[in-house]
């Protein structure tokens, strides 16, 4: 109840009616979410998983270094280069993007078509709420999750690798890295989860199944597109730049761009990538392709019980 | 003349092959309760939702305060409050539920919120989630909800569901005291006591389409809806005898009875003693919703 009457009272009133009836929405959609146990949970897991991974390269550093043979010590250097600073910042939103994606789809997925099991759509727009506003309050919402866990895995693994660095090379190296690029670095691996957040939110539209639009999310994700990916790859010429077009390319281009958080970073290698301005267009407009068809798919729904 | 709060106009909706709402047209008058009966699967939901901009109609039209509503165009629902089905967010409780659809109103403060509550009994459990309350705990949170910002139409979709006796004499007790406020109330039920108790005027529903509408009090008085109840020595000889009269609307033989409805007793008598049946006794019954309502969608 703290925070009910901070937000009761919110001075929105006086905007014009159509942006008072949106920001009421976001402001629903965000309690709603933020009230939503998986996206805890979804945290927490991130966060395990990127303290995990570090862990593990640790221990694998610390094992080759033991040895003695040349060859494993510049092993042993390559992989300590990615779990202290700078390189374990940029490796840790590398990390954060592939991740994300799983978790965000399934976020996606549950909060999207759950509302029409529970009926909660209807509570909403029995109310006089615009069908689009609903759904463009939860898109949002959820762009704001796939920031959020993207941030986690930026926190978390930039928190044990700093650890690591002051462990390793006896100090924290903060004047290595560029701030702009890292907070550059991670508005971009949130911006590329679109594409795969808005082609789940359109499949929990179309089939009003949480289990059917997780399942096929998820199945593209891991393994439709990848396929494609390298059939398209196989076949070259054109088609091999179609592949460019894919969500996975369009992410590899903004990645080459968005994980060079070091001040030294040599210039992003975009060989066989679309330019990251071309990519980020493109991802645009996935997305706005995919949330546009949702809503012109719930616009004609009849929502009955 | 009272100001038409909702009215349909030969509102249809088909589901496939299966016609749910067959062009029904009714209005509901301002400050009045109006009682939408019928059976289950007669298609009350359907043009509750319909009202509600939840589901399009194949034909026809809604209006709520003279303006059309459709799934897009939905602004009149600003001034209804709605309580169809369980519509709540499972995971949250009930006090956030209702503080959630305050956001959607500036003027709706905590001490509605509190209010609302105590006024549907449910202050000692708003703390927990509602996916752990009894269906009774929904409807009465869902009725909350709908009361929130003071609407000045209530649509109400069977909502005594769940709750036990005490329950539903609170929420009939809850529809007259709004209805003296002054709030319209539309009424879907499939308890006639219930609709009987509170309602000014009733559309009865059979197979998508109003079967009869009108005051409760005229549809259940009258000739028309008396029983009369005749002991007589060969009730199936008397039923086929009495079938001949025009007026008699509804006939039927209860073992040593023939119960008829539609003709004054003195009618029927004379009527059976002129072809040679003499009653040994004779009853009449007023009838309630109940009798008209099980003659309306038999």
């Amino acid at each position: 109840m703290d925070d009910l009457d901070e937000n009761l009272k919110s001075p929105i009133s006086n905007l014009p009616k159509e942006i008072t009836m949106f920001l009421q929405m976001l402001s629903i959609e965000q309690k709603k979410l933020s009230k939503r146990t998986m996206l805890w949970v979804e945290i927490g897991i991130m966060a395990l998983i990127m303290v995990g991974m570090n862990l593990l390269l640790y221990a694998v550093s610390q094992t080759s270094l033991s040895q003695s043979a040349a060859v494993e010590v510049e092993g042993a250097a390559s992989v300590t280069s990615q779990i202290v600073w700078p390189g374990s910042v940029g490796n840790s939103l590398g990390i954060a993007t592939g991740m994300a994606t799983f978790l965000l789809v399934i976020l996606t997925g549950a909060l999207t078509a759950q509302e029409y099991q529970w009926n909660s759509y209807q509570l909403l727009l029995s109310r006089g709420v615009p069908r689009p506003v609903v759904l463009i309050a939860k898109f949002l919402v959820i762009m704001v999750a796939g920031l959020l866990l993207v941030v986690t895995a930026l926190l978390a693994g930039a928190g044990i690798t700093a650890l690591f660095s002051q462990s390793l090379n006896g100090a924290i190296p903060f004047a290595e890295l560029n701030w702009g690029r890292v907070a550059l670095g991670t508005l971009l691996a949130a911006y590329s989860l679109l594409p795969y957040a808005a082609l789940t939110f359109l499949l929990a539209v179309l089939t009003r199944s949480a289990v059917a639009s997780i399942g096929v999310g998820l199945a593209y994700t891991t393994l439709i597109e990848s396929l494609a990916m390298q059939g398209l790859a196989f076949l070259g010429g054109s088609w091999a730049t179609v592949a460019q077009y894919l969500p996975a390319g369009l992410t590899q281009s903004l990645s080459a761009v968005g994980n060079r958080v070091a001040v030294s970073a040599p210039a992003a290698d975009l060989s066989g990538m679309l330019s990251p301005e071309r990519a980020a267009v493109a991802i645009a407009l996935y997305t706005l392709i995919f949330v546009g068809l949702a809503i012109v798919a719930f616009r004609r729904q009849d929502l009955s019980e | 003349m009272k100001n038409v709060v909702l009215e349909t106009h030969n509102l249809r909706k088909e589901f496939g092959d299966v016609v749910a709402v067959d062009g029904i047209s009714f209005p509901v008058y301002e400050g009045e309760v109006f009682g939408f009966l019928g059976p289950n699967g007669s298609g009350k939901t359907t043009t509750i939702s319909m009202a509600l901009g939840l589901i399009h109609p194949t034909a026809g039209s809604v209006e709520l305060f003279g303006e059309r509503v459709t799934p897009g165009h939905t602004a009149p629902l600003k001034r209804v409050g709605a309580l169809v089905g369980t519509a709540l967010v499972p995971y949250m409780s009930g006090r956030d539920n209702l503080a959630l659809l305050a956001r959607l109103y500036a003027e709706v403060g905590k001490e509605r919120i509190e209010e609302l509550l105590a006024r549907v009994n449910l202050t000692h459990a708003a703390d927990r989630p509602v996916k752990g309350y009894s269906t009774g705990m929904k409807q009465r949170l869902g009725l909350a909800a709908a009361l929130l910002h003071e609407p000045a139409l209530l649509i109400l979709d069977e909502p005594t569901n769940g709750l036990d006796p005490a329950g539903m004499a609170e929420i009939r007790n809850l529809i007259r005291s709004l209805a003296d406020e002054g709030i319209t109330v539309f009424l879907s039920s499939h308890l006639l006591h219930e609709v009987e108790q509170v309602c000014d005027r009733v559309a009865v529903l059979k197979q998508g389409q109003v079967v009869a509408q009108g005051p409760v009090a005229s549809l259940i008085g009258g000739e028309q809806q008396t029983v009369v109840r005749l002991r007589v020595s060969s009730p199936a000889a008397a039923q086929t005898a009495l079938q001949a009269l025009p007026e008699v609307s509804h006939i039927k033989t209860n073992g040593a009875y023939v119960e008829v409805t539609g003709a004054p007793s003195e009618t029927l008598v004379a009527y059976l003693v002129g072809k040679g049946i003499v009653p040994g006794e004779v009853t009449t019954e007023s009838s309630d919703l109940e009798s008209v309502f099980l003659g309306l969608t038999k």
